[in-house]
């Protein structure tokens, strides 16, 4: 399927990465030509102070702002339109996320809906955006979704109980302010559940058909630096060298998944997302190495470049044995995480799975993943994941 | 390992997309809707630089000018660098305007504010431009600012200056007009009436104000005539009556009014013009003129009746007497004559003979010449003619004393066997006997006219007829009917010449008036012809 001379495009926003890195978003508000800020961020980063630094950054440089915080996991389609309307009323001309996927995927709902003035849930699909949205700065605080960089905002339509995926270069925020001390907030599971989203970011990206060598790059470090740092980092939560390397390994997966897209396990965790409202980076944990095992004879030797990145060393294993190596090397990361989960325990049983295997082969992420399945073959590896 | 549900192209365009390579597929960039949105802003500028208002934005409250549109620079004659220059009181008078003042120079916040100032403008070489500015406060970004939109008044002033002059000369017009002038609004309100309509109807202007359009004297019938006004007037219609008005002071007046719908572009009626005229006097006059017709048809009428009344007292056929026709004819000056003729038969070849003049004409002779006929006929019969006379004198005085009138008269009593005619003149005189050759002869015993009292009796005459003789009587209706004509017996006479029977010559006596002249008295002409062939 893939070939030397196929087309490929990169996009990534402009980032500053580094500790402090939150604290310069009142002079890039500025730059961006913001007058007054809507604020996107939700309970928890609020109490944890990352978006206190960030209002106090904005106060600096003489920006008013306004606070928008009734942001939940998985964030919902009506969240957008009350952001939107506040926004409106505010009379914002920018928006700053801080926050995790959910804020971030919120506050670039509300950017859409502020420009185009129609309900976000009709943006669903690709390039369905026509107007740019306002200036977006982006202060992640997980180590895990890259939606700071990333082209994909997932919206959550309750009424359908459905994820629906926006994806549009357009949607690439302007800035992300990376900064690695804001993941020392977050507690072991956490840690552990956007740990594990973000490799899987970074091997579905190495393994996607639409892959490059530009996103191979990226991809392949992400893969190094998670699979390495990952069990420390969560062992030592304020260990911040540690989340540098972590933060690292996000940003990079993000890079190279927003340009090169998944595969069938994000498509499966947007399924269970919207059917369940679970928590994405658990599904993705709990889905990846049963989807590596379903894709691994699509491309061995890619998944055999990942198993080197893990740090395992393949010299003279048979294809299954490199296969189960890999597997291994992926559940004992999921082991020292604490992830070692099944479905079951998100709530899914038996009867769930033909409808989530639709809604799953229907995402998007579907398109990209390196070997084609049918709706058995989803329901297998639900199945499998039970 | 393929899903026959997916087709595979729709599944590769999708891949195409998500990787970015849709045919929309751009990072973010404003740059398309900045340059839409500055096209728009390039296309209103263009649309405020070409108005005729010159704009000005105003900093708050430090009153200089921050922005102008290119008919600010054109209507003043400075650039626009050296506008931005400038205080908008530099070239304004809006210094002199107190709230003009408060609204560019007041700190405070405020939008909305709003003013509306008559002004004058200063052009860069000095000349001054009436103008009327509209100034707003508003709020943009958090700073305060005024704009002011002035627009030249000067045409407009002009106008209103000329406007002003028409109105007053109008109003002189009006003012020194003899007719009462007004004018209603659309729904017959007064809104202005003029001097001499304040002297016509008692009112004054202020009194005016609160009336409707008056009709006739009776309260109750305003509405209605108001309403049929409306309604002829809103067809454009000019209306005009003639009603009976009540004065302030209670007085009754005729007035002549007109009235006309004023309309506006749109054809809808935003008032009427009206006129009102005080025609009392000629109403009375009409009045008057129009019962004394009255009466004079009324005594037309009687005097018709009288006429009727008298002619039928005249012999209605001629008399049947061997040897002799008689004729006459009686014409009166007015309906009724005091002339009249009369005959009656008293034996198969006797008659009497009676033609008489009332002094006077009209009605009042005919009164006393009926009255004088009835008497004749009483006593004529049983007596010889003087003694008639005598008796119809003596019955008569009285009357004809009282109303200090006489009667001439001539009586005669043919005798046709005999040929002979016994008569009595009472102060008549016009007749004479034309012989049948021609000849004139004159009958002269006389007496006085009944009425003239004397002792004397009545004398008789005779005179006797030949064969083709004609004893001609007359009233002096006749003669002074041709004044300057001398009408005496012989000229008479010679009228008759060739004349074959009565009839005929009182045609030709009677003709000798031609029928357009006014009979200036009675005529009465009788003629008794002895027949030629006894």
């Amino acid at each position: 399927m893939q070939g030397e001379f196929e087309l490929r495009k990169f996009v990534a926003p402009e980032y500053v990465f580094g500790v402090g890195a939150r604290n310069l978003v009142g002079r890039y508000a500025r730059n961006l030509g913001g007058r007054k800020v809507l604020v996107v961020s939700d309970p928890g980063v609020v109490a944890a102070g990352w978006t206190g630094d960030v209002t106090a950054s904005l106060e600096a440089e003489g920006l008013s702002f306004a606070l928008f915080t009734d942001v939940s996991p998985n964030p919902r389609a009506e969240q957008v339109m009350a952001g939107a309307e506040r926004y409106q009323a505010e009379k914002c001309n920018a928006i700053v996320a801080v926050g995790g996927g959910s804020p971030i995927d919120c506050a670039k709902g509300i950017g859409i809906v502020s420009s185009n003035k129609k309900h976000i849930l009709l943006f669903k699909g690709v390039d369905q955006v026509q107007l740019p949205m306002p200036p977006l700065i982006c202060v992640p605080t997980t180590g895990g979704t890259s939606a700071d960089v990333s082209q994909f905002a997932i919206i959550t339509d309750l009424v359908e109980r459905v994820k629906i995926a926006i994806i549009s270069k357009s949607v690439v925020p302007d800035l992300a302010l990376i900064d690695p001390l804001t993941l020392t907030s977050m507690d072991p599971f956490l840690t552990a559940c956007t740990g594990l989203d973000a490799l899987t970011h970074g091997v579905e990206a190495f393994v996607s058909n639409a892959s490059s060598p530009m996103t191979d790059l990226h991809a392949l470090e992400a893969i190094r630096l998670l699979s390495k740092h990952l069990a420390d980092s969560i062992r030592n939560p304020r260990d911040v060298e540690l989340r540098v390397k972590i933060m690292e390994g996000s940003l990079l997966a993000g890079l190279a998944f927003s340009n090169a897209i998944l595969g069938a396990a994000h498509a499966m965790a947007h399924s269970l997302g919207g059917e369940k409202d679970a928590p994405h980076g658990e599904c993705n944990a709990i889905l990846l190495d049963h989807v590596i095992e379903f894709n691994f004879p699509a491309s061995p030797e890619r998944f055999e470049r990942i198993a080197e990145a893990m740090g395992i060393d393949l010299r003279g294993m048979t294809p299954s044995a490199k296969k189960n190596a890999l597997l291994e090397k992926v559940r004992e990361i999921k082991r020292a995480a604490g992830l070692d989960l099944v479905l079951n325990r998100i709530g899914v049983s038996r009867s769930d799975l033909p409808i989530l295997s639709d809604k799953a082969l229907r995402d998007p992420c579907m398109m990209t993943n390196p070997r084609r399945p049918n709706r058995r073959d989803i329901e297998v590896i639900y199945e499998e994941s039970l | 390992m393929k899903s026959p549900s997916d087709s595979p192209e729709n599944g590769d365009d999708l891949r195409e997309k998500l990787i970015g390579l849709g045919e929309r597929s751009i990072r973010k960039s404003y740059y398309p809707e900045l340059q839409q949105r500055l096209e728009e802003l390039e296309r209103f500028k263009a649309f405020l630089d070409h108005s005729n208002d010159a704009i000005f934005l105003i900093e708050v409250p430090a009153a200089t000018i921050l922005d102008v549109n290119d008919s600010s620079c054109r209507q003043l004659g400075w650039s626009r660098e050296e506008l931005l220059a400038l205080s908008i009181f530099d070239v304004t008078d809006l210094q002199s305007n107190q709230k003009a003042k408060n609204l560019i120079c007041a700190a405070r916040e405020g939008n909305g504010e709003r003013a509306l100032v008559e002004t004058v403008l200063f052009r860069r070489d000095g000349s001054r431009i009436p103008a009327e500015i509209t100034l707003d406060r508003m709020v943009f970004q958090d700073a305060v600012y005024a704009i002011a939109v002035a627009r030249d008044i000067e045409k407009r002033k002009r106008a209103e200056e000329a406007l002003r002059k028409s109105e007053k000369q109008y109003h002189t017009l009006a003012e020194a007009s003899p007719i009462g002038i007004f004018y209603t609004d659309a729904e017959g309100e007064y809104r202005y009436v003029n001097d001499r309509w304040m002297e016509i109807t008692g009112y004054s202007r202020y009194d005016a104000l609160s009336l409707n359009l008056a009709w006739g004297d009776n309260p109750e019938d305003r509405a209605g005539a108001v309403k049929e006004w409306l309604a002829t007037a809103r067809k454009g219609h000019p209306f005009k009556a003639e009603y009976y008005f009540q004065r302030r002071d209670g007085r009754r007046v005729w007035l002549y009014s007109q009235v006309m719908a004023e309309k506006d572009d749109r054809g809808e009626v935003v008032g009427y013009v009206g006129t009102i005229t005080d025609i009392t006097d000629r109403k009375k006059a009409e009045e008057e003129l129009r019962e004394s017709e009255e009466r004079r048809l009324r005594m037309q009428a009687q005097l018709e009746f009288a006429a009727e009344m008298q002619s039928k007292l005249l012999p209605q056929e001629a008399p049947v007497l061997p040897g002799f026709e008689i004729a006459a004819r009686c014409q009166s000056a007015y309906q009724v004559a005091g002339d009249f003729y009369d005959w009656q038969q008293t034996a198969p070849d006797l008659l009497t003979l009676t033609l008489g003049d009332v002094m006077g004409k009209g009605l009042a002779a005919a009164m006393l010449m009926a009255t004088v006929r009835a008497t004749l006929r009483a006593v004529v019969q049983e007596h010889k003619p003087a003694v008639a006379m005598q008796l119809a004198e003596r019955a008569l005085r009285h009357d004809l004393d009282s109303s200090d009138s006489f009667v001439t008269l001539f009586f005669g009593q043919l005798d046709a066997g005999a040929r002979r005619l016994i008569y009595v003149d009472c102060g008549h005189g016009l007749v004479f006997m034309r012989r049948a050759a021609g000849s004139v002869e004159e009958l002269s015993t006389r007496g006085l006219p009944l009425g003239v009292f004397s002792t004397d009796g009545y004398q008789e005459g005779t005179v006797t007829f030949g064969a083709g003789d004609a004893l001609v009587l007359y009233s002096d209706g006749l003669i002074d009917a041709l004044p300057e004509q001398v009408l005496d017996h012989g000229a008479l006479a010679g009228q008759l010449a060739g004349a074959a029977s009565a009839e005929e010559m009182v045609d030709r006596l009677v003709a000798l008036v031609p029928p357009e002249i006014p009979l200036p008295d009675d005529m009465t002409v009788m003629v008794v012809r002895c027949q030629e062939g006894n």
